[in-house]
């Protein structure tokens, strides 16, 4: 039996759920470098000497393949399992690496692009969604909790890759140019090594297996369902596409922010540093994780709809309220209101998961996150163009200080009041799309015979856990 | 009950829950390996996260130095 078989990864009875976490943070905190590659940008500017849009294009080819992937891929992985999915993402986001690496060695930019870029990007997509699924069937009574544990893993992979990548181009060269080569050997190896390690360590609960002293139940009129969608019918409900306006929104209104942090906060106060102003994208760095764990967790609590209306009503409030009194506020009201966005921006992206699982069910849920990702790609892509494009025609008019982001600003605050609307138009998924409860209750194996349904079934599953 | 069912499904499922519930008692071979490793990936996650968000902290402070 392939070793990589989804029925190899079925937990054994008994088994301890808080050991199947590390596995989602080790693939989330190797696929979310994405985030520091602004830290290449300079030694490639140099490398190749050819222009930022050029070396940006690497980045943009990765999140759009992420969420392509990411929908593409999400059908197969709950079919094969979450090893297998995690062993793919792995296998091509390290070879993306080292393709990369070739195209810089050979001076080809284009190699640069198919490696980092489509490559890598394939791992991307295929690493964001695979461990998020097995987590939401571990803890079916918090899956905010779950989902804000994996996909805060993916905000601290920046965190790590930054200074990590930082050090190592210094290490290797006295040219940080000369050193983008070993650099990103380095990493492709560091992260091949936790990914396989993740990959080693996942488990997937056996069907129908549930968490003691937990019994699900469905509040009558709530938006939690205890029935299961399957991604072929949920891309046909309402549900799913303003779901997928909710993302788009919050994700293209924190981009905002993000794109232009350190500029932005040097033109609203003359006293500002670029040292401090490096400080403050620091610091939204950790408000961006902080809010995929706090927010997210939080949502247990409150309801996925209610932390939704927060997130974006608030949202557009305190965007609002910076392009109204942002110059006129102090500096640490700037800080805490822009920290706050950017973890109601963080805590969008994790507890949409969540959300997805409550109205239809975690079947298929991998699948269904990874269609909805196509949003992400589609923010990052319209989020930057936006603020970039306001920006730039305020500039040619010659506008300086905070007015320069004024339009930028109310742009977001509309952005942020239509997923608003979009997520308060969510109701409960209708039961015609619902699955017959026998057909819910089995995965989507390919192998049926090693999917353990029956008490026989599953203490040889038990006997299998290596 | 399905055709697929055996005669150790039907005892099994007779077994009280109390009995049932002994059963997972007996660790499956391989348990404490994958128990460690997975405690061992803690470590190294926790090491991580605690690595990247101490160097965020340093230099978010130069926004209030």
């Amino acid at each position: 039996m392939n070793l990589l078989d989804r029925s190899r990864t079925v937990a054994a009875p008994g088994y301890n759920r808080w050991l199947v976490p590390p596995a989602a943070l080790a693939v989330h905190l190797s696929i979310g470098q994405v985030y520091a590659f602004s830290v290449f940008k300079n030694p490639l500017l140099d490398r190749f000497g050819t222009s930022h849009t050029s070396i940006a294009v690497i980045f943009s080819i990765a999140i759009v393949m992420l969420g392509l992937s990411a929908a593409f891929g999400g059908t197969w992985m709950e079919r094969n399992g979450p090893r297998k999915a995690m062993a793919l993402s792995a296998t091509f986001w390290v070879s993306g690496f080292l393709i990369a690496a070739l195209g810089v060695s050979l001076g080809q930019l284009w190699i640069v692009y198919l490696g980092y870029g489509v490559v890598g990007g394939i791992g991307l997509g295929i690493g964001y969604i695979s461990p998020v699924s097995t987590l939401i069937k571990w803890f079916p009574d918090r899956p905010g909790l779950a989902t804000g544990l994996a996909i805060m893993g993916f905000g601290g992979g920046a965190m790590v890759a930054s200074p990590l990548t930082a050090r190592l181009l210094e290490a290797y060269a006295p040219d940080p140019a000369d050193a983008i080569v070993p650099t990103m050997l380095t990493l492709a190896a560091i992260y091949a090594v936790l990914m396989t390690a993740g990959a080693s360590v996942i488990r997937v609960p056996a069907p129908g297996w549930l968490p003691a002293g937990y019994v699900p139940r469905q509040k009558k009129g709530a938006m939690q369902s205890l029935a299961d969608v399957r991604v072929a019918k949920a891309v046909r409900t309402p549900q799913f596409y303003l779901l997928w306006i909710v993302l788009f929104t919050n994700v293209t209104a924190g981009i905002g922010i993000l794109e232009q942090a350190s500029p932005m906060i040097q033109d609203f106060f003359s006293t500002v540093t670029p040292a401090s102003a490096a400080g403050f994208v620091g610091l939204l760095s950790l408000a961006n994780m902080a809010g995929r764990f706090g927010w997210s967790t939080f949502s247990d609590r409150l309801g996925r709809k209610p932390t939704y209306v927060m997130y974006l009503g608030l949202g557009a409030l305190l965007y609002g309220s910076l392009a109204l009194f942002g110059a006129s506020a102090s500096v640490a009201l700037f800080v805490t209101i822009t920290f706050v966005i950017v973890s109601f921006y963080g805590g969008g992206f994790a507890t949409v998961p969540a959300y997805l699982k409550d109205l239809f069910g975690s079947l298929e849920v991998g699948a269904i996150h990874g269609r909805l990702l196509t949003a992400w790609s589609a923010a990052g892509v319209a989020g930057p163009l936006i603020v970039n494009a306001i920006a730039d025609a305020r500039s040619a008019q010659g506008v300086t200080g905070a007015d320069l982001y004024l339009p930028s600003l109310v742009v977001m605050s509309c952005v942020l009041a239509v997923g608003f609307l979009a997520n308060l138009a969510v109701r409960p998924v209708h039961a015609r799309y619902h699955e017959a409860p026998a057909a819910a209750t089995t995965t989507p194996t390919t192998a049926p015979t090693t999917a353990p349904t029956t008490p026989s079934e599953l203490v040889a599953a038990g006997a299998k856990e290596s | 009950m399905t055709t697929t069912e055996t005669v150790l499904d039907r005892e099994v499922a007779e077994v009280p829950a109390a009995v049932a519930a002994a059963v997972p008692a007996v660790p499956a071979p391989g348990a404490s390996r994958i128990t460690s490793l997975a405690v061992g990936l803690w470590v190294v996650v926790g090491g991580l996260l605690a690595y990247g968000v101490l160097q965020t902290v340093i230099k978010a402070s130069a926004l209030f130095g």
